[in-house]
């Protein structure tokens, strides 16, 4: 557990300092609330992933493995290079699960600590689940060891933030739990918005 | 139309709810598998319907291999409405549990017949 380093908090970051601003505000973002949109743009990552959103289409339809399929007909040229996008949370904690199992293996020869790993799937779930059903579905999941831990970027067709409202467990209606899970099972959450969606990038520690 | 399957798609999984039946005037629901927003709809109509009948109602865990936050407020909306107790829940249950600061709340137990021993409890409302 941690709570020191949570970038996304209502809209501000007290531990990181001064952020750099959205450069462009999301055309589409709700303006009823007078609230400052939480968006932190981090421009440090030393292994932010590009750009890859490219044209944006819905998750079911993505499929290079049949492009006689009736995918859509204008994929970037580098998209054999780019991993395959999950169908669901389920297949996306299959991407995780194989990820830290091969670097535990290889570090220790062991598999990878049962909490460590329930953590990660659970932070995968949430922010994969999500997308596919708030941010208009799941465009991008990438996951990456770093020297820092592993790093999640989750990527949706939603140009708006993703819905931090935390709830209290004892009075809460249905609904709501997974944001607050998300950050207190990861070091921090950026969310960097583009055209056409954002991307949700989430840093897990692995100790 | 039929739609092939993804390379990276997994394969439908049985369905979470295991088994499901009263044993000692408990209601006892064996789940199993991963539950998260796209398969927990079997354990809700469970629960959901145990709750109007049973004072105690029993979720048993052990064979719960992933719980995510639809879990989490099935049981907390479960928790509201009668006794729910967990039977064995495995490191993901404990640890979801856990993170979200209900594991004070809603009353775990090492086996089933744990879960099954202890009498219902008159909870202040």
């Amino acid at each position: 557990m941690n709570g020191e380093r949570e970038v996304l908090h209502d809209g501000v970051s007290p531990a990181d300092g001064p952020e750099e601003a959205a450069a462009t505000p999301a055309p589409t973002a709700p303006s009823d609330e007078g609230a400052e949109e939480p968006t932190v743009t981090r421009t440090d990552l030393p292994q932010a992933p590009a750009d890859e959103s490219g044209p944006q289409r819905p998750s079911d339809e993505n499929d290079p493995g049949s492009p006689a399929g009736g995918g859509g007909p204008q994929r970037p040229s580098d998209e054999n290079d780019a991993p395959e996008v999950p169908q669901n949370a389920a297949a996306a904690r299959a991407v995780v699960t194989r990820l830290l199992e091969a670097w535990s293996h290889g570090r220790s020869g062991e598999g990878p600590a049962e909490v460590v790993l329930a953590d990660a799937l659970l932070v995968t779930s949430e922010l994969v689940t999500n997308a596919v059903r708030h941010g208009g579905g799941l465009t991008g999941f990438t996951a990456e060891i770093t020297e820092e831990g592993l790093l999640l970027t989750v990527a949706d067709a939603s140009p708006e933030a993703p819905v931090v409202t935390e709830r209290d467990p004892a009075t809460a209606p249905i609904g709501g739990y997974g944001w607050p899970l998300v950050r207190r099972l990861t070091e921090w959450v950026s969310v960097r918005h583009h055209l056409g969606g954002k991307n949700v990038v989430a840093l897990i520690a692995l100790v | 139309m039929v739609r092939e399957p993804l390379d990276n798609s997994t394969p439908p999984a049985p369905t979470v709810v295991a088994a499901e039946g009263e044993i000692n005037g408990c209601w006892v629901v064996r789940a199993r598998g991963a539950i998260d927003s796209d398969s927990v709809d079997p354990l809700f109509i469970a629960l959901w319907q145990a709750v109007g009948g049973y004072d105690v109602v029993v979720l048993e865990a052990s064979a719960v291999t992933f719980a995510d936050s639809s879990f989490l407020s099935l049981l907390i909306e479960t928790h509201h409405r009668t006794q729910l107790r967990i039977a064995a829940p495995g490191t993901a249950v404990t640890r979801l549990l856990r993170t979200a600061g209900v594991d004070t709340v809603i009353r775990t137990y090492p086996t089933l017949d744990a879960a099954l021993d202890e009498p219902p409890s008159s909870r202040p409302a």
